[in-house]
């Protein structure tokens, strides 16, 4: 399956999921800010996605993957701004993001609202190689670079 | 102050019941780990889900409890002089539900009153009733909880493709169920009784965990028929999961407190979504699980998962229920505590049973 079928899919999945008009669902809207997504909202859309494309993704682990396993106190100071190196994580998982623009003012809880349709399809596609390399096949989907 | 006892109780629910398995044919499936937390297996309902035609209705189920009740009390409807009942889903905005019922009974005259609280009404009702009762100016009270919840469902799915049906909107749908229940009350001089009752709304800072938006007057009619949907029964599923908990245990305390009896006396303790998981996961992860509910633990009765979330209509159809199947016994003493999560109202109220 390669990149512009799994983009269909989650495209599908978040238009369902939000109710949304497809043309509103662009790669780079933010889920949360530009389609008014809620907690419950993600639920519906991961589960769209299980039930599509066999993959499971939990809640918890779009902020998991959004932070790469760096810890929260080396992510974000005291003052919750995100550090340099929460920044380098987040331009690896959001590449359309500018550091600059962000730097000094961006707080841990607002992450998840630079996150777009298209990070998610790289999630998507992210979790479908980890999944095919556990299941011993990894052919099934190709890692994102 | 003269005792008060519950010498009554009955319940109704239309229909056969709805399989969940039916439900999710009707608007697509939900995550086994959100399925196993609403616990529900099944629910009665008042519309066909296959037309939305409905069969009966709000007032037609409140009189068939009322019925029920009173005909276990031996107590002939002509002898009912104070009428209560709580209901969020009226048959019409006027008149209230209790006047048609009162009309069905036969009764030309009588104290009445209609409360909205949601889960919390009827357990609101039994203190009104209690003082009334009491002090001899009424000398028997029907309670009445009904709730019609399926008309406003059935728009969700009929005619719609349900793999287009949002989560949101889907979870109420397997939520839900209708029914009414009953309690008939009297002033006796045997002891036990209902003791005085706690009630509160700690949701003055807190925006409704469920709303039902439509046909009211907070925007010009012309306006709301724009809408989808007449009613839209929105649930914030996530924000009613944290915090009715919280509601739940702060109404066992002032409950516990306004009758002057120790958690450690209760035999029973009736909370609507009080066994289910999400509210057992919600509580245990917020530290809740500790004090009160963890004496009351194995005493907690709930007959959610066969009858579904029923709004007004939970605790006296519970009770009803526990108290036919034999759960309930002379004796015991049984702590009720209704939660409403539109607005977070608790009510709670202990009885010493004493029906036979």
């Amino acid at each position: 399956m390669d990149r512009h079928e799994i983009t269909e899919i989650v495209t599908t999945a978040v238009v369902d999921g939000l109710g949304a008009e497809p043309d509103e669902v662009t790669p780079d809207a933010t889920l949360l800010d530009d389609l008014s997504a809620e907690s419950i909202d993600l639920l519906d859309i991961l589960f769209r996605l299980e039930r599509a494309l066999k993959v499971k993704i939990q809640a918890a682990q779009l902020a998991e993957y959004v932070q790469g396993g760096i810890p929260d106190e080396e992510f974000g100071d005291a003052d919750e701004i995100i550090t340099e190196k929460g920044l380098a994580q987040l331009l690896r998982v959001m590449p359309q993001i500018d550091p600059d623009e962000l730097r000094g003012t961006l707080k841990a809880r607002r992450v998840m609202s630079l996150f777009t349709v298209d990070n998610l399809v790289d999630l998507v596609i992210h979790r479908m190689a980890v999944d095919a390399m556990e299941a011993g096949t990894p052919e099934r989907a190709e890692v994102p670079a | 102050m003269t005792n008060v006892h519950v010498i009554g109780t009955g319940g109704y629910q239309p229909g056969d019941p709805i399989p969940t398995s039916e439900i999710e044919r009707l608007v697509g499936p939900l995550p086994a780990d959100v399925l196993e937390g609403l616990a529900i297996t099944s629910r009665h309902w008042i519309a066909d889900p296959a037309t939305g035609a409905q069969s009966e209705n709000n007032s037609d189920m409140a009189l068939k409890a009322a019925q029920r009740a009173l005909e276990s009390a031996g107590v002939d409807a002509a002898e009912i002089d104070l009428m209560i009942l709580a209901t969020g889903t009226p048959d019409y905005v006027l008149p209230p539900v209790v006047n048609l019922v009162q009309e069905r009974l036969g009764l030309v005259r009588c104290a009445t009153m209609e409360l909205r609280s949601g889960g919390a009404g009827v357990v609101q009702a039994m203190e009104i009733a209690r003082r009334f009762l009491a002090d001899g100016t009424y000398r028997t009270a029907l309670l009445i909880g009904s709730e019609a919840i399926s008309p406003v469902l059935i728009p969700v799915f009929l005619g719609q493709d349900p793999a287009k049906i949002r989560m949101r909107e889907r979870i109420p749908v397997y939520m839900f169920g209708d029914g009414a229940g009953a309690l008939v009350m009297r002033a006796g001089e045997g002891p036990g009784g209902v003791s005085a009752g706690a009630t509160a709304c700690i949701g003055g800072d807190r925006k409704p965990g469920i709303h039902a938006v439509g046909g009211g007057t907070h925007a010009p009619i012309a306006e709301q028929l724009k809408a989808k949907r007449l009613v839209d029964l929105r649930v914030d599923v996530v924000g009613a999961g944290d915090f009715t908990p919280q509601m739940v245990i702060e109404g066992i305390g002032a409950t516990l407190a306004a009758a002057k009896v120790d958690v450690e006396t209760v035999d029973l303790c009736l909370v609507p979504e009080g066994n289910v998981g999400w509210m057992r996961d919600s509580l245990t992860d917020q530290g809740l699980d500790q004090g009160a509910w963890k004496a009351l633990d194995g005493k907690v009765i709930d007959s959610l998962p066969v009858m579904g979330a029923v709004g007004c209509a939970a605790v006296p159809l519970f009770l009803d229920d526990a108290w036919r199947s034999g759960r309930i016994r002379r004796g015991d003493r049984v702590m009720v505590v209704g939660v409403e999560s539109t607005k977070w109202i608790y009510a709670g109220a202990v009885i010493d049973w004493t029906m036979p």
